[in-house]
């Protein structure tokens, strides 16, 4: 019912095909553990290719049923040199993921989350070392190349983020901020370039030693682009219009991103003093709240629509209102989870 | 000496938060030897900024700070320095200055990585100079926890840890933590 497949195909590299007997024992002992019957995959930056001798091992096991005896999703285990990293998952969930992947367009990009793409392409690349039949349909559903261009789109949406959160930053005055929110830009970027040309494992922090495999590229000059910073106020104002160009980013993407529409709780009550805001509900909650999303409180405390309090506010900073509500759509995504805004009711929204 | 009584609930809530990122340093750690090893500048540099923010998130929840919680890095990392600054600004400004470093060339990467190392274990007083260390410190908190937890009758599964093919019968998960340091401190 759980046979395990042994021999590993010729293509691997030479430091997976050394651990193989550790992976085979590893998925031994689940098999063990396992309440009946389930596919199991080998998967992660030794399956890559990218991973070195410290890199975990990454195993993601698939059940039919739920996994209602698991108290948990993940589970590890301490190893000589490196740990085992075990992920437990149902097939259904698997189906639902494919659809999602497969269906995605710009506009419905927010509907995922980074860690759906990242399990997305890790299944694609999994070694089946114990498959199901009745599981195959699912499993084969997902793709490399399906999984690289998806993320190349996720990628395009993290640096048009990014580098709206920058720019609001730095007309807020604040250059640390700035920089680093840019910084992030450019690893976002670098991995949408990659994506493109099939280097889609999603994990940033193999942006260098994917480019360096693809490209040829020096790994020095290569980090010296990517990880550049700049914190004067003129440096970043350039970068970030060489690399808003450069993106390109389709005025679909833009829209989608801008569907913000938000207004306070009725009970909501901003208290501004010289040393800092805060925004309290009730009697429930506070939160210290700065920069921009205080302006924009301000406005709509006062009874101000969600698009006129953001224009204003643009206006102030010299930031194009639809920037400012993408760098702000964090902020009050969080604001909404903890009940300090709400959806706004009105007509005057961003799209009404 | 005594601390604060504070509630169960949000105490076991907190330490949850910290074992988490506890557990973040380590496998940041293992990302690092491994990188540093095999002379993986990328991964190196994007593990030793990591290792800045988990730090100075962990070692501002340690002095009793709330830092938000979120999934986006980089927001978090800019929230942790910023708590960070209202209470120790030298360290703060130290930390912004590791982090908006360029990154070095191959023959400086392990000068440069070791200055963040040397920031959170030294100036922040974490236990991040070694990999082992910063195993048995996630090992610690997490065997902490789940005792308190015992205490007020949480469910204790053992099935978030996966025993080696060649543990003994009926060792514990923490027994088996220090086993495999004790066998990787010989290697």
């Amino acid at each position: 019912m759980n046979d395990i497949a042994v021999s590993l195909p010729p293509r691997y590299p030479p430091l997976l095909r050394t651990l193989w007997p550790q992976v085979l024992d590893e998925v031994t002992q689940l098999l063990k553990a396992a309440d009946g019957p389930i596919s199991c995959l080998a998967t992660g930056s030794l399956v890559e290719g990218l991973g070195n001798k410290s890199s975990d091992i990454d195993l993601y096991v698939i059940s039919s049923r739920p996994a209602h005896r698991r108290s948990q999703s993940t589970s590890i285990g301490m190893r000589e040199q490196r740990y085992v990293d075990c992920e437990y998952m149902t097939l259904d969930s698997l189906d639902a993921l494919a659809d999602r992947i497969a269906t995605i367009d710009w506009t419905n990009l927010a509907e995922l989350q980074y860690k759906d793409f990242d399990r997305y392409y890790r299944i694609s690349i999994g070694i089946h070392v114990v498959r199901q039949p009745s599981m195959a349909p699912v499993l084969d559903r997902f793709d490399k190349d399906v999984a690289c261009a998806a993320f190349s789109r996720w990628c395009t949406r993290r640096a048009v983020e990014r580098l709206a959160s920058s720019q609001a930053h730095l007309t807020s005055g604040h250059y640390r901020a700035a920089a680093i929110h840019l910084r992030n830009a450019q690893l976002w970027q670098a991995s949408k370039a990659l994506a493109e040309q099939g280097e889609g494992y999603p994990s940033s922090k193999w942006t260098v030693e994917k480019a360096v495999r693809r490209f040829g590229v020096d790994a020095e000059a290569f980090a010296g682009e990517v990880f550049a910073v700049t914190t004067d106020r003129s440096g970043l104002a350039d970068r970030i219009a060489q690399l808003t160009a450069e993106l390109a980013a389709p005025a679909e993407l833009l829209r989608a991103l801008d569907r913000g529409d938000w207004e306070l709780h009725p009970d909501a009550r901003l208290i501004q003093t010289e040393q800092a805001s805060y925004l309290t509900i009730g009697s429930r909650s506070i939160v210290r709240a700065g920069g921009p999303t205080v302006a924009i409180c301000a406005l709509l405390s006062g009874g101000r629509s969600w698009r006129s309090a953001t224009e204003a506010v643009g206006e102030q900073l010299g930031l194009p209102a639809e920037l400012l509500r993408i760098a702000m759509s964090t902020d009050f995504q969080r604001l909404h989870a903890a009940g300090f805004v709400r959806p706004s009711s009105s007509e005057d929204g961003a799209h009404a | 000496m005594l601390d604060s009584p504070e509630a169960l609930s949000s105490w076991l809530k907190a330490r949850r938060r910290q074992n988490n990122l506890q557990l973040n340093l380590m496998s940041t750690m293992f990302d690092l030897e491994g990188a540093l090893d095999a002379g993986q500048l990328g991964l190196a540099w994007v593990s030793q900024e990591a290792l800045l923010t988990t730090g100075c998130t962990l070692h501002a929840l340690q002095r009793g700070l709330s830092v938000p919680e979120g999934s986006d890095e980089v927001e978090v990392t800019v929230a942790a320095l910023e708590v960070l600054a209202a209470v120790d600004a030298a360290a703060a400004d130290k930390a912004w200055q590791l982090w908006l470093r360029p990154a070095p060339g191959l023959g400086e990467l392990a000068a440069e990585v070791a200055r963040t190392v040397g920031f959170l274990s030294s100036e922040l007083g974490l236990p991040a100079a070694t990999r082992a260390q910063a195993i048995q410190a996630w090992a610690d908190g997490v065997d902490t926890m789940r005792r308190v937890a015992a205490v007020i009758g949480l469910a204790q599964s053992d099935d978030w840890y996966l025993p080696s093919g060649s543990s003994p019968e009926g060792q514990g998960w923490y027994e088996s933590v220090r086993a495999s340091l004790a066998k990787d401190e010989d290697a």
